[in-house]
């Protein structure tokens, strides 16, 4: 056998929507599979980032299952529905919340300095600043309120605008700007004090936990 | 320092999708699609080749989703007459196969071999039964099938006239069509289905199977053994390799489109209502059993199957 079962479908409809798509597939169930080929990659890769591997291929799968299941529901006057989708994999990620706050927790756990007495190319440390910034970033992502977290990481993450994260969550506009501002300002405090002392304190507390 | 950017620079840990994955994840949507009722559109036998998909298990997943059985609806509904109510044993699945192999093998008769420009015409009857009302209808299908897939193939059925566009590159279909490409299948059964399963690329023997890889494995050479001509020894060896897949099952009394009764071939599992149909002594293949509901849901029908005619022609609405 010669085929591939992750090829996209051909026939020229990734020039359509997702709308399309998603309307075809209520009489024809199989054109939802479009849907799946534009946008499991990047689901996959979102649940991936908030949840580790192991979880995101369940979390993905479930994703597109749901929608799937939903698709009579859908909006179809919104063309792409990379909001809706996202919003599903959000909703779905709720169930994970202590785990989503486990793994952020040992992200912040980044390697032991190297020893001094061995020799540090520059290239190292640089990697081992910007693995310490990282490391300040999940422990504050941690930190965040769910739905703080949902707001911030739908924009960074999902590559999703305002009006869009507000469909994917269900919420006002003026409930994401605030959320974002208030989640953005968590995160900025932390990158801030991001010199080694100041890591090696919250590293410390952190691994007293 | 921007923190969104930052964030966006951030793989977290996360690895690209790999391919293995997404597979899996795409059969699970398929799955989805497939124990959902309210998804199946009448009359839908046979969309794999008219929708041309390029994955060989989305093709044959789509398939599946257009004859879904309703299951939580056939414990409350009377019996109509027509329709078999059968039960499933456990005990004889290979030996109903293997017995259809030696049948296949007794009256195999030698092979036309189609050229790549000419059409595979067959003739189906279905014989179509309202399960809550017990009213038959029965129809006559007729498919020109493109043998290379580089011409726009016809169906007619239910009086529906359905023209599937020719494939585009990398398209292809299930079961293949092109001899080359059925030449390729092994006639050694324990070759065949690892062959056929996730596209060959489910490692291992069918004793490693996963639950997924089984109903694939149950499902593809079911519909293989739908092409009408197929290379020596194939036919067989499906037969043969569908002994060989853990979880398939027979279920006794099923009735086919000419009203003759025999031994249905099963994967209750995955598969409710959906048969191979077998004669119970001779073993002979007699045609096949699904099912599939409204497009407003309410109701399941019971559709038999089997071809009467098929042909090698070279031209679309040429009948033999």
């Amino acid at each position: 056998m010669t085929v591939d079962p992750g090829v996209p479908l051909p026939l020229g409809q990734g020039e359509q929507s997702d709308a399309w798509s998603i309307e075809r597939s209520r009489d024809e169930p199989e054109q939802f599979a479009a849907l799946f080929d534009r946008h499991a990659d990047s689901v996959h890769r979102y649940a991936a980032r908030r949840l580790g591997p192991e979880a995101a291929e369940d979390l993905m799968a479930d994703t597109f299952t749901t929608a799937f299941k939903e698709r009579h529901r859908y909006d179809l006057a919104r063309a792409d529905a990379r909001p809706w989708l996202f919003g599903i994999a959000t909703n779905l990620i709720g169930r994970h919340r202590r785990a989503e706050a486990r793994r952020f927790k040992a992200l912040a756990r980044v390697p032991e300095p190297v020893p001094h007495e061995e020799p540090v190319a520059d290239r190292a440390v640089a990697r081992v600043g910007a693995e310490r910034m990282r490391g300040e970033l999940a422990a504050a992502l941690a930190r965040l309120p769910a739905r703080h977290r949902d707001v911030v990481l739908l924009v960074a993450w999902a590559d999703l605008g305002y009006e869009e994260v507000a469909h994917a969550l269900g919420v006002p506009v003026g409930t994401v700007r605030s959320r974002l501002h208030r989640a953005r300002r968590t995160l900025r405090e932390a990158l801030g004090g991001s010199d080694p002392t100041a890591f090696q304190e919250v590293h410390a507390h952190e691994r007293a936990r | 320092m921007n923190e969104l950017d930052e964030l966006r620079r951030w793989e977290a840990g996360a690895p690209p999708l790999d391919d293995d994955t997404r597979h899996r994840a795409r059969v699970r949507l398929f799955a989805a699609m497939n124990e959902q009722p309210a998804a199946v559109r009448p009359p839908g036998r046979r969309r794999v080749p008219r929708i041309a998909l390029t994955g060989l298990v989305a093709a044959a997943v789509a398939a599946t989703v257009l004859v879904t059985v309703d299951g939580a609806r056939e414990g409350q509904q009377a019996k109509p007459p027509a329709v078999d109510s059968p039960n499933v044993a456990n005990v004889a699945a290979p030996k109903v196969l293997n017995g259809a192999a030696d049948w296949e093998r007794r009256h195999e008769r030698q092979t036309v071999v189609p050229r790549d420009d000419q059409f595979i015409y067959s003739k189906r009857i279905i014989r179509e039964t309202e399960r809550k009302t017990g009213k038959v209808r029965t129809y006559t299908d007729e498919m020109w099938d493109s043998v290379d897939g580089s011409r726009s193939s016809l169906t007619m059925e239910l009086g529906n006239i359905m023209w599937e566009e020719p494939l585009g590159e990398g398209e292809s279909v299930w079961p293949p069509r092109r001899w080359d490409e059925l030449k390729k299948l092994p006639t050694d059964p324990e070759k065949l289905v690892p062959a056929i399963v996730s596209a060959g690329a489910s490692n291992g023997s069918i004793s490693d199977f996963t639950e997924d890889d089984r109903w694939q494995a149950y499902f593809l050479l079911g519909e293989l053994l739908k092409a009408p001509v197929l290379p020596e020894g194939l036919r067989a060896a499906a037969y043969e390799g569908l002994a060989l897949v853990p979880g398939v099952k027979t279920v006794e009394g099923v009735e086919d489109s000419a009203g003759r009764t025999g031994v249905g071939i099963a994967y209750p599992g995955r598969f409710k209502g959906r048969y191979l149909i077998f004669d119970a002594k001779s073993y002979e293949f007699l045609g096949f059993r699904d099912e599939r509901i409204s497009r407003d849901g309410k109701k399941t029908y019971v559709q038999l199957s089997h071809t009467v005619e098929w042909a090698i022609v070279d031209k679309v609405r040429q009948r033999p």
